[in-house]
């Protein structure tokens, strides 16, 4: 086509906006509400995967070295431990140390402890966050194989059920956010497919007076993008929006819960948003035009 | 230039709009096309502007088979004839200008032969002041000028209109009459399927009669019935 053809169809695509304002009106506002509802259920199933996460990295296992351990060999004895498939991080805690955390935890009762003060029965210890919870007997057994090393403690149950929780999570996560795209996808099409239907005169007369499919085709799937995006810009605001408040109630209210940062998330899902918002516009006219065009 | 070669149009399987119909029309010819509701008069004009196919039988124009024509031969096919409706067809948020441009800008004409036709042709039927109005702020004959000047545009060989007057009063009719008799002086092949009786036997042309899907008379400058 020439360059006045293109002219002339970016001229149609995007001034027909102007010229159907309700009907576009209605569009827009249809693509904003329903990525808006999918982006704040993007950003809560984005934070609850990192609830999750962050649980998992909490379980540790403690294990106790033998009382006559040569701290001389500490290093070969941490390397050997991160040798461990499914170890994440190793902590060697001193039989002082040690101590000191027991009066921080026994707090204002400590003085019970000075009693032991000068012949401290704890021995050296290494703490263990694992990788993978799942792998935890594992890895306790293989600790305990480890020379040094004297006794293994971990809460085996706790950590399952834990695991079975997380996993649940994903899984349930995983199916709300494929139905909600699929819900998403769905809607827009529809709407956009109804603008398209309420012109369906329009294109039988273009085509009778000799248009191409082609020039009858790309006005309308410029204007299907423009409305996606249009009514993606506005999820965008609002989306953001929302999220900046929420963090910062959430970080008063309930500063352990770990939130994911506004920064890398956000940019992303307002990328995701705009894409999908056009990309589903265009589609969504391209094929309801098809239908019309070979009726 | 138009020929119908035993020519039969059955829809669903089962109605038979047209029926065995054999016919030629020539170049520069003014053809009426009547017949009671539901003989099959658009039908007949619908092979022709190939929104229908024939089921049975071929239409020829200028040679070709338009049974044969491909699909996306069709746009191109539709810029060599002009239709008009009873209806008009307008594009509603088109003005009349950008109307008729856009038979123009389906050809890829240049910004300057659009400029240069346009207000040529809109001068022709007479709406040389109404440029900038939008369908729905015009006449009905007003409407149906738009329309006829976008059907000659681009300077087509036939001029089909079905009904064109179907929708406008006896004066204006006749004024939209003047208009396609100048049009057919001017060369332009036309073929008018109506119900306009006075029409008909006042302007003395070649009718085609049609019923049940039949061609029943063919006669030149007849009437359009019986008394005539
Ligand atoms: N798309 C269609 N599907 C099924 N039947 C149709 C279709 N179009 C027309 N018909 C039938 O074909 C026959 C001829 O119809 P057509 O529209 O050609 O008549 P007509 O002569 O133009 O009538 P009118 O004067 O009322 O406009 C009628 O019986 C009609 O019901
Ligand atoms: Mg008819």
């Amino acid at each position: 086509m020439r360059l006045s053809t293109w002219k002339y169809i970016f001229k149609e695509g995007l001034g027909g906006l102007g010229k159907n304002f309700w009907m576009s009106l209605a569009t827009i506002t249809t693509v904003a509400i329903a990525l808006v509802v999918l982006g704040i259920f993007l950003m809560m199933a984005t934070n609850i995967q990192n609830i999750a996460l962050y649980l998992e990295s909490q379980v540790e296992i403690a294990a106790y070295l033998d009382d006559d351990f040569d701290r001389n060999r500490k290093s070969a004895l941490i390397s050997s431990v991160y040798a461990i498939d499914g170890v994440a991080d190793v902590q060697y805690v001193t039989k002082e140390e040690g101590l000191e955390r027991l009066k921080e935890q026994f707090g204002e009762n400590s003085e019970i402890l000075e009693a032991v003060e000068d012949v401290n029965p704890l021995t050296d210890s290494l703490e263990i966050w694992v990788s993978d919870p799942t792998l935890i007997h594992e890895i306790a057994a293989s600790l305990g194989e480890v020379k040094g090393i004297r006794k293994v403690y971990y809460h085996g149950e706790v950590v399952e059920k834990l695991v079975q929780l997380t996993d649940m999570i994903r899984y349930f996560g995983m199916i709300l956010v494929i139905m909600l795209v699929l819900g998403t996808l769905f809607l827009i099409t529809n709407t956009v497919r109804l603008t398209v239907f309420a012109r369906r005169r329009e294109i039988s007369i273009m085509q009778l007076v000799g248009a191409t499919d082609g020039m009858i085709r790309w006005p309308f799937f410029l204007e299907g993008m423009l409305m996606g995006f249009l009514g993606s810009l506005i999820a965008v605001g609002v989306v953001v929006q929302a999220y900046l408040w929420a963090f910062e109630m959430i970080s008063n209210l309930l500063p352990f819960v770990p939130l994911v940062p506004a920064d890398p998330m956000l940019v992303n899902l307002s990328k995701l948003l705009v894409l999908s918002g056009m990309v589903v516009g265009a589609i969504g006219s391209w094929v309801s035009v098809r239908k019309y065009l070979r009726a | 230039m138009i020929e119908f070669f035993n020519v039969s149009k059955v829809y669903n399987d089962h109605v038979y709009a047209l029926q065995g119909v054999n016919l030629s029309i020539e170049k520069g010819e003014f053809v009426f096309l009547v017949g009671p509701s539901g003989a099959g008069k658009t039908t007949f004009v619908k092979l022709l502007y190939r929104q229908e196919k024939a089921s049975k039988g071929q239409v020829f124009f200028d040679g070709y088979n338009l049974g044969k024509l491909r699909r996306k031969d069709i746009p191109f096919y539709r810029r060599r004839i002009g239709v008009v409706f009873q209806d008009f067809k307008l594009l509603p948020q088109k003005t009349a200008y950008e109307n008729v441009a856009f038979a123009l800008v389906v050809t890829e004409a240049t910004q300057k032969e659009i400029e240069k036709k346009v207000p040529s042709i809109l001068e022709m039927v007479g709406l040389e002041d109404k440029w900038n109005s939008y369908p729905h702020e015009l006449s009905g004959g007003e409407q149906q000028r738009v329309a006829i000047a976008r059907a000659l545009v681009n300077t087509p060989q036939l001029l089909i209109a079905d009904e064109p007057t179907g929708n406008l009063d006896p004066d204006t009719s006749w004024e939209i009459m003047d208009l396609i008799s100048r049009v057919n002086r001017m060369g332009t092949t036309v073929l008018m399927a109506t119900h306009a009786r006075d029409i008909v036997n006042t302007m003395k042309k070649r009718v085609i009669a049609l019923e049940n899907g039949q061609v029943v008379r063919d006669q030149a400058k007849g009437g359009y019935g019986d008394e005539a």
